[in-house]
């Protein structure tokens, strides 16, 4: 009798689900055959879940300030008996990497190698700058020295600001490091940040990634720490939103999870908002983000090679009346070009164009050798063929751009009926991810795209418009464009970056590769029962480190 | 006998005040943007109504230039109307223009001189070099900004215009367009200053009832313009001891009309030796809210009066969290509250905590919406509280491309703000310049 009271304690103790201190947010799709920092695919949504795993020397905190994170303190200008064009640093005592292998300064200078020797243009040009060397061979005291020779008077400056976006790599993981592209590292890599990368599952187009806590991650450990986060891919908005309305008891029931815990994507769904609202689990949040909406136009093909025409759609739409029929106040707001104004560089004298009467309109059509007849559609003519042919565009979008319901695709179904009153016919295609990426390398399949880029706060927008660039998707490109991002990459942030900004500004406002229709103001869901949520400037997430999380059971 | 008397008028103060106070809340914007002439005042007021843009639509109601063109462009019934109308216009745009010197300074010294914390180093100070390279300083524009930033900067909170130093114009940019000149400012507030005093003086040599709330609100505001500049015995002229009483009783009126205006001319009286530490005492303890309180104490310190011990203070630290007790029926108050206390701190060096507390008022987690968005504040001078807002809270950086934003939408059109949207810019790109990895994007 004893032993069965024995028994039936151990089995109750055993049986007893442990408290659940994880999280598990969406992302509506992710390339998850190359996640390393060397030649990983450079998204916002791959280094977003980068920064769960991976850790720098130091970083920038979420108030912009730079703080120490594998080094003990943040380095100061070179004092006496030392060498003016070093900086010198040391890395916290006991460094681990999740494996438990020692982190010293070894991995420093293999990192900087690497990047060095890679073909990641951005890290690269760091490394190019900066190499690390030992302090008497010790495994935690180093300097960072120059390497090229050329004498910089700002190197200290450059080291600081330039630091804090180079991930450091276990160099005991890498037998070949030439050979990392593909290889098991790249599908599965590890970093030294607070998370590591415990399982990757894939079934059909649902991946899944699990991250574990990483116990040798040098932080000190708040009470209720996270120590797991779930990152799924899900296509659709409304499922994500569905997810968060799970209260947080079923959000997670017998070691399973339901639902998300974080909405990482802004979403403007004045239903979704609303239904949000009143969940009272939930609270938003807003932040900064450099995104906008727009249409992209295919300039090779047809009579969107004329800018004209491609200005007269411009002047069809009303982006004004249109954000305020299909977003609340104060959520989107126009822009004129690929900059909007949060990041400071924005050509300020440049106006949206307007709609214009029809009187105008009528006048820019006969311009164009168009006539609207009276079968209601527009006919232009053939440059090539000498006939006058009906203006009929394909527009194709990816499914997650416009998810049935929210603002955006409302937004578009009023911009398609505003072109059909012009007598523009739209076949509107809305695919699948994988689809869409298929179709729109067929120029001759489409001729509109529907589309919402992120960019980090760099701003950096020239692979939109580098030939043969595969991210150059329009296809439009010219020198004089070449020379004005070549002058915003080169100078530093001040008057002269913000002047080569506002020159590639406006030459995309001339030339209208893409209608810049608007910029929604980010809004972002969470659980209450995670605190000490800090969102991070450029990629969402930051100092993960001490989120806490009241346990589920 | 007298108390009776005393409480009989009490209460037809009270009751006339509120009558006179609703009547005037019923006015709409709408009633002023589409006419061609005034016939009511209860027009002009629509104009000047605290906002909270939920009754607007748009971040632009209450721009104070752009209302100062409609008001030119209109007829108006009477002279008095008129003088009213512009009384009113010009003592806003004097706050906004005092408020715009302040931040422009405030940044201008953080991007070429001395910032006064080292967040975002190395990004700024612009060290000398660079300065004369790519932005074509002159070696004096640095100890310009220096020189006028010591002398302004312990006043920022004073309103203060610096009347008798400064000639009435200024150029707005010296010969570069990188440095704009904060004494523009000082130029405008100078202007504004002396308008709004002549056509308030105007507007109630017109007005024989002294308790319409037209006329408190016209003389409160005549006293804070004198007080400013140190003149007491028009302060006194202006106050009738009958007159004090009214403004007190508006206090505890349930309106929202003279509230913040009348806490902030209180100090003054204070100084001058009008009322005493009793009277304050008496306020202080009779006003509804712990944030009007604590606004009254922190008005009363930034004017650097002797504190009052046996006050029992109110918990900042609840305040500041503003849980449902303390703030959820104080509308008009806690922003204001907000402010002070961030200016408070700011004086005593504490930029963190400053910036802390008015990105906490201005992001909180309970609004999906910052102010001006948001339904839970109203602001009787937005484009004034803006600016302040900014000059206390840009510290944080991840916070920076947001109010880059605010100036923006708010003076997009205004040209005598271009200098500080130039300026602001270029504080908002060499510090968020940085950030990131370069080439990234979506697809």
């Amino acid at each position: 009798m004893k032993n069965k009271i024995i028994l039936i304690l151990i089995s109750a103790l055993f049986c007893q689900t442990p408290d659940y201190y994880g999280i598990r947010y969406a992302e509506n799709s992710l390339n998850i055959d190359a996640l390393d920092p060397v030649f990983g695919r450079k998204t916002t949504k791959q280094v977003r879940l980068g920064e769960l795993f991976n850790a720098r020397l130091w970083r920038w905190g979420p108030k912009l300030e730079k703080e120490p994170d594998l080094v003990i303190s943040l380095p100061k200008p070179s004092g006496m008996g030392m060498d003016i064009n070093a900086v010198y640093a040391e890395l916290k005592p006991n460094l681990k990497w999740p494996d438990g292998t020692a982190l010293t300064v070894d991995d420093i200078i293999f990192t900087l190698d690497l990047y060095r020797n890679g073909d990641s243009p951005f890290e690269k040009s760091i490394a190019q700058e900066i190499k690390c060397e030992s302090i008497d061979g010790s495994i935690t005291k180093f300097k960072l020295v120059q390497s090229s020779n050329l004498v910089k008077t700002n190197f200290f400056s450059d080291v600081l600001l330039s630091i804090p976006s180079i991930q450091i790599l276990p160099k005991h993981l890498f037998a070949f490091p030439e050979i990392i592209k593909n290889s098991s590292y790249s599908k599965k890599p590890t970093g030294a940040g607070p998370f590591f990368i415990d399982e990757i599952s894939i079934d059909g187009n649902k991946k899944e990634i699990s991250l574990l806590r990483n116990e040798y991650h040098h932080f000190k450990k708040p009470i209720q720490m996270l120590s797991e986060v779930s990152v799924v891919t899900e296509p659709l908005g409304s499922k994500i939103i569905q997810g968060l309305q799970y209260d947080d008891e079923s959000s997670y029931k017998d070691g399973a999870k339901y639902g998300y815990d974080l909405m990482v994507v802004p979403i403007a769904s004045r239903a979704a908002n609303s239904v949000l609202n009143l969940i009272p689990h939930l609270e938003s949040e807003t932040y900064v983000d450099n995104s906008w909406i727009g249409l992209g136009f295919n300039v090779e093909k047809g009579i969107l090679q004329s800018v004209i025409f491609r200005r007269l759609m411009d002047k069809m739409l009303d982006n004004q009346a249109i954000i305020d029929h299909n977003y609340d106040i104060g959520e989107a707001r126009t822009i004129t070009g690929p900059f909007i104004q949060d990041f400071g560089i924005y050509k300020e004298e440049l106006k949206d164009r307007v709609a214009s009467n029809s009187e105008i309109t009528a006048e820019l059509i006969k311009d164009l050798n168009c006539e609207k007849k009276s079968d209601g559609f527009l006919y232009c003519l053939n440059t090539q063929t000498g006939e006058s042919e009906q203006v009929s565009l394909r527009l194709i979008y990816k499914d997650n751009i416009a998810s049935h319901g929210s603002s955006e695709d409302y937004a578009l179904k009023e911009m398609i009926k505003r072109f059909e009153e012009f007598g523009i016919t739209i076949i509107s295609n809305k695919l699948d991810t994988k689809v869409y990426y298929e179709k729109l390398k067929d120029k001759k399949y489409w001729d509109l795209l529907y589309v919402q880029y992120y960019f980090d706060w760099r701003n950096i927008i020239n692979p939109l418009f580098i030939e043969n660039s595969p991210y150059n998707v329009t296809g439009y490109h010219n020198e004089v464009l070449n020379g004005f991002m070549n002058d915003y990459i080169n100078a530093s942030p001040g008057p002269l970056r913000i002047q080569a900004g506002e020159n590639i500004h406006q030459q995309c406002y001339d030339n209208v590769p893409y209608l810049f229709l608007w910029h929604v103001e980010p809004r972002s869901w969470k659980r209450k029962i995670i605190r000490n949520m800090s969102i991070t400037p450029s990629y969402y997430f930051t100092t993960i480190h001490d989120w806490e999380i009241s346990p589920r059971d | 006998m007298k108390i009776k008397l005393a409480l009989f008028f009490g209460i037809i103060l009270i009751f006339s005040i509120t009558i006179k106070l609703l009547w005037i809340n019923s006015g709409s914007v709408s009633d002023i943007i589409d006419i061609k002439s005034i016939n009511a005042y209860s027009q002009i007021d629509s104009l000047f109504y605290f906002n909270n843009d939920r009754y607007f639509g748009r971040v632009n109601h209450q721009n104070w230039t752009q209302d100062l063109n409609t008001l030119n462009s209109i007829v108006y019934k009477s002279e008095s109307m008129k003088y009213y109308a512009f009384g009113h216009i010009y003592y806003n745009l004097w706050k906004e223009a005092i408020a715009a010197r302040n931040l422009l300074l405030e940044i201008q010294n953080s991007l070429y001189c001395n910032p006064p914390i080292d967040r975002f180093y190395p990004q700024i100070p612009i060290t000398e070099d660079v300065l004369i390279d790519d932005y074509n300083f002159q070696p004096n524009y640095t100890s310009l900004i220096k020189e006028q930033y010591s002398d302004l900067k312990d006043n920022f909170n004073l309103n203060t215009n610096r009347i008798n130093k400064i000639s009435n114009e200024e150029v707005f940019f010296f010969e570069n367009e990188n440095f704009a000149n904060p004494r523009y400012f000082i130029g405008l507030a100078n202007q504004y200053y002396k308008t709004s005093i002549n056509q308030l003086t105007s507007y109630l040599n017109y007005d024989d009832s002294l308790f319409t709330i037209r006329s408190l609100k016209s003389r409160v505001r005549l006293a804070i313009l004198y007080a400013i500049n140190g003149d007491d015995n028009k302060v006194i002229e202006i106050i009738s001891p009958t007159f004090y009483s009214a403004i007190v009783d508006s206090l505890y009126a349930n309106t929202y009309n003279l509230k913040i205006e009348v806490i902030e001319l209180l100090p003054h009286l204070e100084i001058i030796g009008y009322i005493g530490q009793d009277d304050i005492t008496e306020i202080y303890n009779n006003l509804k809210y712990d944030s009007g309180k604590a606004l009254l104490l922190y008005k009363r310190k930034i004017l650097d009066l002797e504190n009052i011990y046996d006050i029992p203070l109110v918990n900042e630290e609840i305040l500041v969290n503003e849980t449902e007790d303390s703030y959820s029926k104080d509308i008009i108050y806690y922003p204001e509250y907000i402010i002070a206390l961030a200016e408070i701190l700011s004086m005593s060096g504490n930029f963190s905590r400053s910036e802390e507390i008015i990105n906490h008022f201005w992001f909180k987690e309970s609004t999906p919406r910052p102010p001006p968005n948001c339904e839970n504040w109203l602001f009787e001078n937005y484009p004034e509280y803006l600016l302040n807002a900014i000059r206390l809270g840009y510290w944080d950086g991840a916070r920076l491309p947001f109010y880059q934003t605010k100036l923006y939408d708010a003076y997009f059109e205004n040209k005598d703000f271009t200098g500080i949207r130039k300026t602001f810019s270029l504080f908002v790109a060499i510090v968020t310049g940085h950030i990131g990895r370069g080439g990234l994007h979506n697809d």
